[in-house]
């Protein structure tokens, strides 16, 4: 029975554990890491934020959030992410004025990790703005340096982050992440198919379990602040040879 | 005696070897592949082919070497392919015969086989040697029927958040001669909610003029009527430089604006536009990465600049861009903006192999298209469609292209 459970596992499961977060970048479970896919690999994913936790202008936080992702990774380096963020429950109208919200994102490693070293990743989210004004107001702006450590010891593996989110912008809305925000993950060895993720992301205290199924389809369950209920599923594939 | 001997022998071994290429024109012609020719010179097998079999070019060539490896090619040292679109040479790549040899008996692997090979965009020579060859399954007066769906969406509507208009297109395509080839696509709604003249009618209808030149120089002119309602005349020029590393391109055109309407009868026929473009392209072979500057008039006849970094997954390309032109955007709440940025993405679609192509063949359309434009209010910025000319799959004959198409594809 043992044996059977653990064959199931090792199908259902992969030793390659989920990498996405709930913004849609590379992260842990809201807070984004310093790592970056390899080149061509790329997901499409949804997530969810329950009411309270997401804001958009002009409607408030009455509503639960869905944001809606895809994710492509190039050069080894390069993150670039394209978002589509939906109020569950809102209609799209004059009465309503609400409209879903479309943003860019995108990451650079700056520096790849090194054995004494971590690797370190310049972000920013909901930049359009920045090139000629594409947006009234960014409702997901953030700009941050975060930097991203794995240690291993026989029976854990730590993934270990910590950036700093700054403001260059003058607008009404805060950034996403402002001030230090860190994490940790940890992964058994002899049980790699989950991961535990403990944060704090420059506001509050997050907790979340990520896995993966069939190699390909991540999903993380967590709270935010410790008390609300969130999550997301993602869909992995790589485009390119490797 | 002794002369007899060796005048039989030679002519017996030149037989054998003539008959040996003459065995593989005739399997890959069987197979489906068009304008087969094979000549030697000394040790060296030159193999010319076009394929409109498979979508993807190197999975053609990944398929020939792979027959090749049943095949005693013990007289020869290299193999060369010449590879053809529209019958215009396109691209060489070499394989040596040890190499090929080891492969076939698991000392190497695919992407050894594939790192060892050479592949260039320069042609002229071998070019030279199929000027007496005659060809096999020629690739002219075919019909070819691409069928495939291509849907334009709406954003940001408040009254209707996302619209989106369905069609199914079917294409003619014949090729005459050498670059010469007739077009004619009909785009039929299936499905519509986007407000505003919507008919299912022609959307082009021209004929086109590849020619390849010297120095990596090839040139296409399209006349008729040709994609974003345009009656006229389409040139485009390009010249690579150190293989497929740099190109320019110059484009011009005179054309007039209208449309044909579900009768055929020419509407809306407006005043005559000048386009002209020039266009400047790095490729980063590594990552194939273009980096492309382009300088001119676009679409709606705006003046300006679009910078493009597309990479290159195979048959997949994901592009991001940024454009200004005197044409200013709507942004979102009736904003003007002065400049778009957005994304595109191109990825395979339907069957990756054909049927034979024959007289008339009906197949799927080989790419689906999506265009994103984050303030896409406007016309400004957009891209001139040329619709099929010998430019339209040229990067699948790129050198490092094929040889990354090699590495995944070859069994």
């Amino acid at each position: 029975m043992k044996q059977t459970l653990l064959a199931l596992l090792f199908v259902l499961g992969s030793f390659h554990l989920s990498a996405q977060s709930l913004t849609g970048t590379n992260g842990l479970f809201k807070i984004p890491s310093a790592y970056v896919a390899p080149d061509g690999h790329s997901y499409i994913g949804a997530s969810f934020y329950p009411k309270g936790y997401y804001e958009l202008y002009g409607n408030g936080n009455r509503f639960t959030g869905m944001p809606t992702f895809i994710t492509l990774s190039f050069y080894d380096r390069v993150e670039f992410m394209f978002r589509y963020t939906h109020q569950l429950g809102q209609v799209v109208s004059f009465e309503t004025g609400y409209f879903p919200d479309r943003m860019f994102t995108v990451r650079y490693r700056l520096v790849n990790e090194g054995y004494n070293y971590p690797a370190i990743t310049i972000g920013l989210h909901d930049f359009s703005e920045a090139f000629g004004g594409t947006t009234v107001l960014p409702n997901f702006y953030a700009s941050y340096l975060v930097s991203s450590k794995t240690f291993e010891t026989p029976d854990l593996i730590f993934g270990t982050t910590l950036g700093y989110g700054f403001d260059l912008t003058d607008s009404y809305n805060p950034p996403l992440f402002e001030g230090f925000f860190t994490g940790v993950e940890v992964t058994f060895t002899h049980f790699p198919y989950v991961t535990l993720v403990a944060e704090y992301d420059s506001e509050s205290f997050n907790a979340a379990l990520k896995t993966t199924v069939l190699g390909h389809l991540h999903f993380a369950v967590g709270l935010l602040d410790m008390q609300a209920l969130s999550g997301f599923f993602t869909y992995r594939f790589n485009l390119s040879n490797r | 005696m002794r002369v007899f001997f060796i005048y039989a022998l030679l002519s017996f071994g030149l037989y054998t070897a003539h008959a040996q290429q003459s065995t593989i024109v005739q399997s890959l012609a069987e197979q489906g592949f068009e304008n087969v020719a094979a000549v030697q010179k000394g040790v060296d097998l030159y193999i010319t082919y076009e394929n409109n079999l498979y979508r993807f070019e190197a999975k053609g060539l990944a398929n020939i070497i792979a027959q090749l490896t049943d095949t005693d090619l013990s007289p020869y040292e290299r193999v060369h392919f010449l590879l053809r679109s529209q019958d215009i040479p396109m691209a060489l790549a070499t394989l040596s015969i040890n190499d090929l040899n080891a492969y076939k008996s698991g000392l190497i692997d695919r992407y050894t086989l594939a790192s060892s090979m050479q592949f260039s965009i320069e042609i002229e020579r071998a070019e030279g040697y199929f000027k007496e060859a005659e060809r096999e399954n020629l690739s002219f007066y075919k019909i070819d029927v691409p069928v495939g769906v291509r849907v334009d969406y709406a954003l940001g509507d408040i009254r209707d958040g996302f619209q989106s208009r369905t069609y199914v297109n079917s294409r003619v395509l014949s090729t005459f001669g050498r670059g010469t080839e007739f077009e004619f696509d009909f785009l039929n709604i299936v499905q519509n909610d986007i407000p505003g003249r919507a008919i299912s009618s022609p959307v082009t209808m021209k004929v086109t003029q590849s020619a390849r030149f010297g120095q990596n120089t090839f040139l296409s002119a399209s006349l008729g009527y040709l994609p974003q309602g345009k009656f006229g005349l389409y040139t485009r020029f390009r010249n690579y430089l150190d293989q497929e590393r740099f190109y320019l391109e110059l484009i011009y055109g005179v054309t007039r604006t209208g449309y044909l309407d579900q009768n055929w009868v020419v509407q809306n026929n407006r005043n005559s536009d000048a386009l002209w473009q020039a266009i400047f392209n790095y490729r980063w072979n590594k990552y194939d990465t273009d980096i492309n500057l382009a300088y001119g008039t676009f679409a709606a006849a705006d003046l300006g600049y679009k910078f493009q970094v597309q990479r290159q997954f195979n048959e997949v390309y994901f592009s991001l861009f940024y454009s200004r032109t005197d044409l200013a955007s709507a942004g979102s709440f009736n904003s003007e903006e002065p400049a778009i940025i957005g994304f595109s993405l191109t990825v395979p679609f339907g069957q990756s192999k054909f049927m034979k192509p024959g007289r008339f063949r009906a197949r799927t359309e080989d790419q689906f298209y999506l265009l994103y434009r984050y303030s896409g209010f406007s016309f400004s910025g957009l891209d001139v469609m040329f619709a099929n000319d010998i430019f339209s799959d040229i990067r699948e004959f790129y050198p490092e292209v094929l040889r990354k198409g090699l590495m995944k594809h070859l069994k």
